[in-house]
């Protein structure tokens, strides 16, 4: 079975993580601009950090045979430092044009503060300048209100929910997503939020339409697994193959296939790790690995 | 600029056409860089699944749509914006993605030449992404012509120790010295001494040598290695440098089936490709 993980920060994922998921049958990843941790203290940072989506870490993971997408945007968190945000709105544009971004994102709210709302809504409107999709970051406290605030102001600014990806739900939060139109994707967390038990039984309750598992795994604790893992404990605990393909692969590629940007045909003709890519003594494999390429299936 | 603006329309779409035509006109009369930063990264968008490349009546003829498009659009910039280069390209290298730094890198000799850009031209060198390293190494006038030899002999070696073909590097033979031979020579008694197999082509970049272990290991090469190494050594072998009993054994020199570097680079290449 083939995975896609559409939420996860490979940069700040190791190398066996890589090996790791393309052997569980991941062959795509979508990897959104977030917050690092580290809080950034002038925009060279962001233009380093954006590059790097869209240039190295897109090399490395081709190494590995997966295809690496990106979103792009001004997270929750860094959007209260306003000069700082002021700036990056400024160099944003020429990056959501590039190949492989297929969303504005992951943009939205964390403290719900004045300054994450004024930019949330400015990236509402880049999104619907350059008629894109969006990938919305739902706060982790006061998540309710916080996820359905999310909603409205995408609509009040004339987002088409089809175009919506809202990330980081639980049970209290996807009714009202679902009745809304927009995508609900859920992240499975291996110690608080979201256990893979609590997707099995999402998806027993809620179906399989328009719902999309993903890690969101980076520099704490999360696993990069999270997607195979919750698709094999699906299956053995009876939810069909079909309603597992479509969470945990199918229904990503229906959403954000949406933008232009990302089709099977990218994995399924190609090998995405091109050994004609391969640098003996420089490259991330370093001439120790065997070149990846998408046949191998686990689950 | 015309011939490459002619050629451009001739392998658009309608609807290409007319997003380059606004992109075009936009960019005009721009009165900053946004318009023109955010054309330029979406090419890749507008003209997906564009032709091979071709020539459009230039020397290397290795560009395809999206590429030529792109210089199109710097060279459009920075003609009507009347800013000069130095300024406009600080802001497109460093947010370009791998596509845009390969494009850049190709369209190395279309921009007025700066220190700036002999600086890219060598980072882009020093890449891990091959197909950066390519894109100046190959078919590019522009090491060529601005590398100094320390940069040209780093990107050559660079080459072989990334298993990247030697003969589609630009002057490679007018640019031919003896440090690269001398720094070649080492690496090739390296790969000897840790048993690692040699490219056939590394031989192509040595002027002369004499050293005992790489004329024992040519002697080698000629009773028991491939049909391409066999064919390497003779070719480097038979060189007039060698006198007398420097010389290769004459029994051997019918193992030349290929005359040229170029030959030997081309095979290689078609092994590579088909391995791949």
């Amino acid at each position: 079975m083939k995975f896609i993980d559409p939420h996860i920060h490979m940069s700040s994922r190791t190398t066996d993580d890589y090996v790791n998921m393309r052997e569980s049958g991941i062959v795509a990843v979508i990897e959104p601009a977030f917050w690092l941790g580290q809080p950034r203290t002038n925009v060279g940072s962001f233009i380093d950090y954006f590059s790097s989506l869209i240039g190295w870490e897109r090399f490395r993971a081709s190494q590995f045979g997966i295809k690496h997408y990106c979103t792009m945007g001004l997270n929750s968190k860094e959007a209260n430092n306003e000069s700082l945000a002021e700036a990056v709105m400024e160099i944003l544009p020429r990056y959501l044009a590039k190949e492989g971004v297929v969303a504005v994102g992951e943009i939205g709210y964390d403290e719900q503060s004045k300054l994450e709302d004024k930019y949330y809504r400015a990236q509402l409107e880049l999104a619907k300048k350059f008629d894109m999709l969006v990938m919305v970051h739902t706060p982790h406290r006061d998540k309710k209100s916080g996820t359905i605030r999310s909603m409205e102001v995408a609509i009040e600014h004339g987002l088409n929910p089809n175009k919506v990806i809202i990330d980081h739900n639980n049970e209290e939060t996807i009714q009202e997503v679902l009745d809304r139109g927009f995508w609900p994707a859920f992240t499975i967390y291996p110690k608080t939020k979201m256990g893979n038990e609590r997707m099995v039984e999402v998806v027993r309750k809620f179906g399989s339409d328009r719902i999309i598992v993903d890690s969101s795994a980076d520099w704490g604790f999360s696993d990069p697994l999270a997607v195979p893992k919750t698709a094999n404990l699906m299956l053995s605990k009876g939810i069909s193959k079909e309603a597992v393909e479509k969470t945990c692969y199918r229904n990503a590629i229906l959403a954000y296939g949406q933008s232009g940007q990302i089709s099977e045909n990218d994995w399924l003709e190609t090998n995405s790790s091109d050994p004609k890519n391969l640098f003996e003594g420089n490259s991330v494999l370093r001439g120790q690995v065997e070149p990846q390429t998408n046949s191998s299936v686990i689950v | 600029m015309q011939h490459i603006y002619s050629a451009i329309l001739e392998k658009l779409s309608p609807s290409q056409k007319e997003w380059f035509l606004i992109a075009t006109e936009e960019i005009t009369k721009a009165k900053d860089d946004t318009q023109f930063l955010f054309h330029f990264s979406s090419c890749s968008r507008k003209l997906k699944n564009s032709l091979p490349p071709f020539s459009c009546g230039l020397e290397i003829p290795f560009f395809n749509l999206i590429e030529i498009t792109r210089i199109y659009l710097v060279l459009l910039y920075c003609n009507t914006s009347h800013k000069p280069f130095d300024e406009i390209f600080p802001k497109l290298k460093i947010s370009a993605d791998i596509q845009e730094t390969v494009t850049l890198c190709k369209g190395l000799c279309f921009f007025p030449i700066s220190e700036n850009l002999k600086s890219y031209a060598e980072e882009g060198v020093r890449s891990n992404m091959k197909e950066i390293f390519e894109s100046v190494a190959h078919n590019n006038k522009f090491p060529f012509l601005n590398f100094d030899e320390n940069s040209w002999n780093q990107m050559v070696l660079k080459a072989l120790f990334i298993d990247s073909p030697i003969f589609l590097i630009y002057g490679f033979k007018n640019r031919k010295n003896t440090e690269l031979s001398r720094m070649v020579v080492d690496y090739a008694l390296e790969r000897i001494a840790a048993s690692r197999t040699i490219n056939p082509e590394l031989w192509s970049c040595i002027i002369y040598t004499d050293h005992p272990r790489i004329m024992a290991y040519w002697l080698e090469l000629l009773n028991h290695g491939s049909e391409l190494e066999k064919n390497a050594i003779c070719l480097i072998w038979s060189d007039p440098l060698y006198k007398k009993e420097k010389r290769i054994p004459d029994k051997f020199l019918k193992q030349i089936k290929l005359n040229t570097w170029e030959e030997i680079g081309r095979e290689l290449d078609k092994k590579r490709k088909g391995a791949g």
